[in-house]
C-alpha cells in the first residue's frame, strides 16, 4: 500500500489500514520506545500514547510527503513524544515549590505522598550503603553519575577516558552495585 | 471516528522481543524458569535486558520476585536522579531541536550558533544526553508484512519462468576427442609472439622513464566518495616539517556542490572531532573552521590521534551537512627516515620520489600538499586534479 493511501486510510480510521500501519511500523516504534522505557509494562503504555499522538498529528495534517517519507516523519514524531513524556514524568516527580495561597491547584497533585517520599529515602539510603561496599573506582564513578548528576561527557573528561570507556565502566559499576544489593537482600532474608 | 485523548486504545501491545530480531529459533526458545541459583543471579543482574517472558517468570518466582522488585525500585531511584534537571543549566531545548541536534533520521539543519548553544546544554544535561544517545542507533528498515501481500500489485517483471540453458548431447566421436591429445593450434605461437612484443615494449617504456620519476597514478574506485569533503583523509604525518618544504599547511579541500548556481555555498564550515578511532566513537569537537572558499588552510599543528572532519555548507541561508572524512595524525619515524634518505639527481626528482613514497604509504593528504610545491606541468596537474578515489573533479 502506498504511503499516501495509508495516510488517507489512517485519517479515515479504516480498520484494515490501521492494522497494516501498526504491523508495518511496529519495529520502528519499538526501536524508539524501548530506549526510553526499559520496563516492559510501561513500554506498552508509552506505545499506546505514541500511536494516539501520531494519529492526532496526522489529523492535524502535519505530515508533508514532500519533506520525506512517512517512516522518517513517524520516527521523529515518536522520538519527540517520548522525550516529552519522560520530561513530564520527571517534572511531576520533582515539583516546584510555590508560596501558600499564591496558586490554588486545580489538577490532580502528582507530587509524591509522604509515604512515597519515605520509600524513596529508604531506597536512597539502600543505594548509598551499597555504593559504600564497592571498590573506590566504581563508587567514584557511580557518585559522579548519580549523586553529582554528571553527564557521560563530563565523566569522560574528568577521568580522561573515551566516552565508550565511560559507558562500559558505568555499566560494570551498576552491575556490581546490583550484586551487592542482592547479597544484602539475601542476608536480610536469611536473618 | 477520531479517538479521544482520554480513551484507552486497544492497539496490540509491544509483546515479545524486538520484532527486528525475531527468528523462528528465538520464538521456539522456552523461557527459563530460574531454578538454578546461578542462572537466577545472572538474570537478576541483567533484569532490564531480559525478554518479556523471562521477566514475567522472574516476577512470578516465589523467591526472586521480591528481589526483582527491590532492584527495580533502585533503578527507578537512579533514573530519577538522572532525569531531574540540574540547577543552572537552563531550560531544556524543545524535542524537535534536540532531534535536529542529534542528527536523527531526516533532521533539519541548525545554525552554527544554535548548535553550539545546544552542545553546551547537552554536555551538562543528563536527560538530554540520554535522548541524543537514542538517535545514535539508526531505526530499523520498515518491513512490508505478508498481510499486505494480498493487496493487488503491479504486473510481475518476469512474465515467463526462467528457461534452462540447452544441454548439448555429445556424439560418440566428440566424446572420444577429450581423451585424444589436442592438435597444435596455429594461433598459439602467434599469440605468444604478440604477448612477448607487448611485454618488451612495456619494459622499454619503464627503462626509458627511469631517469625522471613520475607521480603515481591514483586508483579510480568509484562510489566510495559521495560527500563534498575530499581532504584531509587517511594518514597524516605528525611531523610535517620533515617533508622538506617549509611549513606545509594542512589544507581542507571541499568539492563545489553539484547543482550549479542554485547550490552555491555562501559559507563552508568544518568541524574537527577527535576520538579514539573506534567505529562507534562519537568524538569530542576540538576545532571549527569557517571560510567562504572551498579550500581552508590550517596553520595549527594537530596532535597525534584519530580525527573526523565534518563539513557543512550554507546555501540560501540554510546550513546542510555535506560529508565527513576520517583521518589519523601519526608519528611515523620509519617513514621520516626513508623520506630523508631519498636520493635523486636533483631537488625536483627528490620531491617526486617523496610524493610517491607518501602516496604508497597512504599519506595522500601530505603527498598532495607536497605535489603543490612542484612547478606546474602535466604530471603534477593530473595528480592534483584527481581526488584519489574517483574521477577527476576538474580543479
Amino acid at each position: 500500500m502506498e504511503e499516501l493511501e495509508l495516510v488517507r486510510g489512517l485519517r479515515e480510521r479504516r480498520e484494515e489500514v490501521v492494522a497494516i500501519f501498526l504491523e508495518r511500523y511496529r519495529s520502528l516504534f519499538y526501536h524508539c520506545i524501548s530506549h526510553f522505557e526499559p520496563d516492559a509494562s510501561s513500554r506498552d503504555d508509552l506505545y499506546q500514547d505514541v500511536i494516539l499522538y501520531v494519529l492526532h498529528r496526522l489529523d492535524a495534517d502535519s505530515f508533508d510527503p514532500e519533506k520525506g517519507s512517512l517512516g522518517t516523519w513517524l520516527y521523529r514524531v515518536a522520538w519527540c513524544r517520548c522525550v516529552d513524556q519522560k520530561r513530564k514524568q520527571s517534572s511531576q516527580r520533582s515539583p516546584r515549590l510555590t508560596t501558600v495561597g499564591e496558586n490554588i491547584p486545580e489538577k490532580v497533585d502528582h507530587c509524591p505522598t509522604p509515604g512515597e517520599q519515605a520509600g524513596e529515602e529508604e531506597i536512597g539510603s539502600l543505594v548509598r550503603r551499597g555504593m559504600a561496599s564497592l571498590d573506590e573506582q566504581e563508587r567514584a564513578l557511580l557518585e559522579m553519575r548519580f549523586v553529582d548528576g554528571c553527564t557521560m561527557h563530563e565523566i569522560a573528561e574528568r577521568l580522561e577516558i573515551s566516552l565508550e570507556q565511560t559507558k562500559y565502566r558505568l555499566k560494570r559499576a551498576s552491575t556490581s552495585l546490583r550484586r551487592v544489593l542482592l547479597n544484602e537482600l539475601a542476608l536480610e532474608e536469611a536473618g | 471516528m477520531k479517538p479521544e485523548r482520554s480513551q484507552k486504545a486497544d492497539f496490540l501491545p509491544l509483546t515479545g522481543p524486538d520484532p527486528t530480531d525475531a527468528s523462528p529459533i528465538m520464538q521456539e526458545k522456552a523461557p527459563r524458569r530460574f531454578e538454578d541459583p546461578r542462572e537466577a543471579l545472572e538474570a537478576l543482574l541483567q533484569w532490564d535486558e531480559l525478554e518479556r517472558e523471562e521477566l514475567a517468570a522472574l516476577e512470578q518466582h516465589p523467591q526472586h520476585a521480591e528481589r526483582l522488585q527491590q532492584l527495580r525500585a533502585v533503578q527507578g531511584w537512579m533514573d530519577q536522579r538522572l532525569a531531574t534537571p540540574r540547577p543552572g543549566i537552563g531550560p531544556c531545548p524543545s524535542p524537535e531541536e534536540l532531534y535536529d541536534y542529534g542528527r536523527g533520521v531526516g533532521a533539519n539543519p541548525l545554525s552554527a550558533e544554535r548548535r553550539a548553544e545546544l552542545e553546551l546544554h547537552v554536555h551538562r544535561c543528563t536527560a538530554c544526553e540520554h535522548a541524543i544517545e537514542v538517535l545514535a542507533t539508526r531505526p530499523p528498515a520498515v518491513v512490508i508484512s505478508p498481510r499486505e501481500a494480498s493487496l493487488p500489485l503491479s504486473a510481475p517483471l518476469r512474465a515467463l519462468p526462467p528457461r534452462p540453458s540447452p544441454i548439448e548431447e555429445l556424439d560418440e566421436g566428440s566424446a572420444t576427442r577429450h581423451d585424444a591429445p589436442a592438435p597444435r593450434s596455429f594461433w598459439r605461437p602467434a599469440l605468444s609472439l604478440a604477448a612477448g612484443l607487448l611485454g618488451g615494449l612495456a619494459l622499454w617504456t619503464l627503462v626509458a622513464d627511469e631517469g625522471t620519476p613520475r607521480l603515481p597514478q591514483t586508483p579510480q574506485l568509484r562510489g566510495s566518495q559521495s560527500g563534498a569533503l575530499l581532504f584531509p583523509r587517511g594518514l597524516l604525518l605528525a611531523n610535517r616539517e620533515a617533508l622538506g618544504a617549509a611549513a606545509l599547511p594542512l589544507r581542507i579541500e571541499l568539492a563545489p556542490l553539484e547543482g550549479g548556481d542554485a547550490m552555491r555555498a555562501e559559507r563552508w564550515r568544518v568541524e574537527l572531532l577527535r576520538h579514539a578511532g573506534g567505529a562507534f566513537d562519537a568524538g569530542l569537537r576540538v576545532a571549527e573552521y569557517q571560510s567562504s572558499q572551498h579550500e581552508i588552510l590550517i596553520e595549527d599543528a594537530l596532535g597525534v590521534g584519530h580525527y573526523t572532519a565534518r563539513a557543512y555548507a550554507t546555501i540560501a541561508g540554510l546550513e546542510r551537512e555535506c560529508g565527513a572524512q576520517d583521518f589519523e595524525v601519526r608519528h611515523d619515524p620509519q617513514l621520516l627516515a626513508e623520506l630523508e634518505g631519498t636520493q635523486a639527481g636533483n631537488e625536483l626528482d627528490r620531491t617526486r620520489l617523496k610524493i610517491r613514497l607518501l602516496h604508497e604509504r597512504g599519506y595522500l593528504t601530505d603527498a598532495r600538499e607536497l605535489a603543490r610545491t612542484l612547478p606546474p606541468d602535466e604530471d603534477r596537474n593530473r595528480y592534483l586534479s584527481s581526488d584519489g578515489l574517483g574521477p577527476a573533479r576538474g580543479r
